[in-house]
């Protein structure tokens, strides 16, 4: 039981916190590649050539590399610095929920492309 | 007097049948016509399974949230499994995918019949259902390293709470949108 008492709350906001990045990592790659694919896909296509099948599964490798590589690395990073802190868990909680939800509105693909544009239709460009 | 059946006969006859049933959903596959039917049934077998067992998770919270002992224990390990099924059916779904963006595929097809069902459901699906593979892990990482201190109603057991509702909420949206694409059109 003593081991257990030496850990910080802090641990908790560094999951919170990582999760979020991750997520919005794969949500500013997918954004970027929306806003930009001439620039933004041979890169995400490159950073997910590790993966087995990335020739087929394209840009979406790389977006999945970015979201895992953001999450774990600031996972890693957070865990050794605000994790060995005591923080306040309510406001981390209401902000993560918060963020979260955010996140989710804005990946929603009509409120981007209203924004970004909408890809051209194989059907509607010319002579197609 | 003893009664035929007991009320866990009865619960345990649901619970087998609805398993069996749910899970031949995406089976009929077998008999159907894809070009890729070992990716599409794994991808299918594992997102049910993976649903069946993120909801027995999410009730597991409950008896946690109260402070039950040994309820936390149950939880991780029950988290644990349903991680690993998230992972796995991540991988089959990029595996599909490939078939899916094939020239010719259902993303072309979708294109000229109805964008609609691959600019708005697809590309919300293929992102929203990565995210519970993190939330998941998160949980069962904070839960190992500290199931032994969580008191009830503590705002750590409900941040716990929490990341599985979402987690949840997630593989719900990716099986729906999943089985509503599969519905209109096969990969």
């Amino acid at each position: 039981m003593q081991a257990h008492k030496q850990r910080k709350t802090g641990e908790f906001a560094a999951v919170l916190l990582s999760v979020w990045l991750g997520i919005t990592a794969t949500t500013v790659s997918h954004l970027w590649s929306v806003y930009d694919p001439v620039k933004a896909n041979p890169i995400l296509l490159k950073m997910g050539s590790w993966m087995p099948g990335w020739w087929g599964i394209g840009p979406y490798a790389g977006k999945e590399t970015a979201g895992l590589l953001v999450w774990l690395a600031t996972w890693a990073i957070f865990h050794w610095t605000i994790g060995r802190k005591e923080v306040a868990l309510k406001p981390w909680t209401i902000v993560f929920a918060v963020a979260f939800i955010a996140n989710l509105i804005v990946i929603w693909p009509t409120v981007y492309h209203a924004l970004l544009g909408w890809p051209n239709m194989p059907n509607t460009l010319p002579g197609g | 007097m003893r009664p035929l059946f007991t009320a866990r006969d009865f619960a345990v006859t649901q619970a087998s049948i609805a398993a069996l049933l749910f899970l031949s959903i995406p089976l009929f596959n077998v008999m159907g016509f894809s070009n890729h039917k070992l990716a599409a049934i794994l991808h299918g077998l594992g997102a049910t399974v993976t649903v069946i067992m993120s909801c027995q998770t999410l009730h597991l919270i409950y008896p946690m949230l109260r402070g039950k002992a040994g309820a936390p224990a149950r939880l991780e390990w029950m988290l644990w499994l349903t991680n690993l099924m998230v992972l796995l059916t991540i991988v089959f779904g990029n595996w599909l995918y490939i078939a899916y963006r094939a020239p010719d595929g259902p993303q072309e097809w979708l294109l000229y019949h109805s964008p609609a069902l691959h600019l708005i459901v697809m590309e919300y699906k293929e992102f929203v259902s990565l995210y519970p593979l993190p939330l998941g892990i998160a949980a069962a990482v904070l839960l190992r390293r500290f199931r032994h201190a969580l008191e009830p109603g503590s705002a750590a057991s409900g941040i716990i709470a929490l990341l599985i509702t979402l987690f949840w909420i997630c593989l719900l949206i990716g099986f729906v949108f999943g089985i509503g694409l599969a519905k209109l059109r096969m990969v």
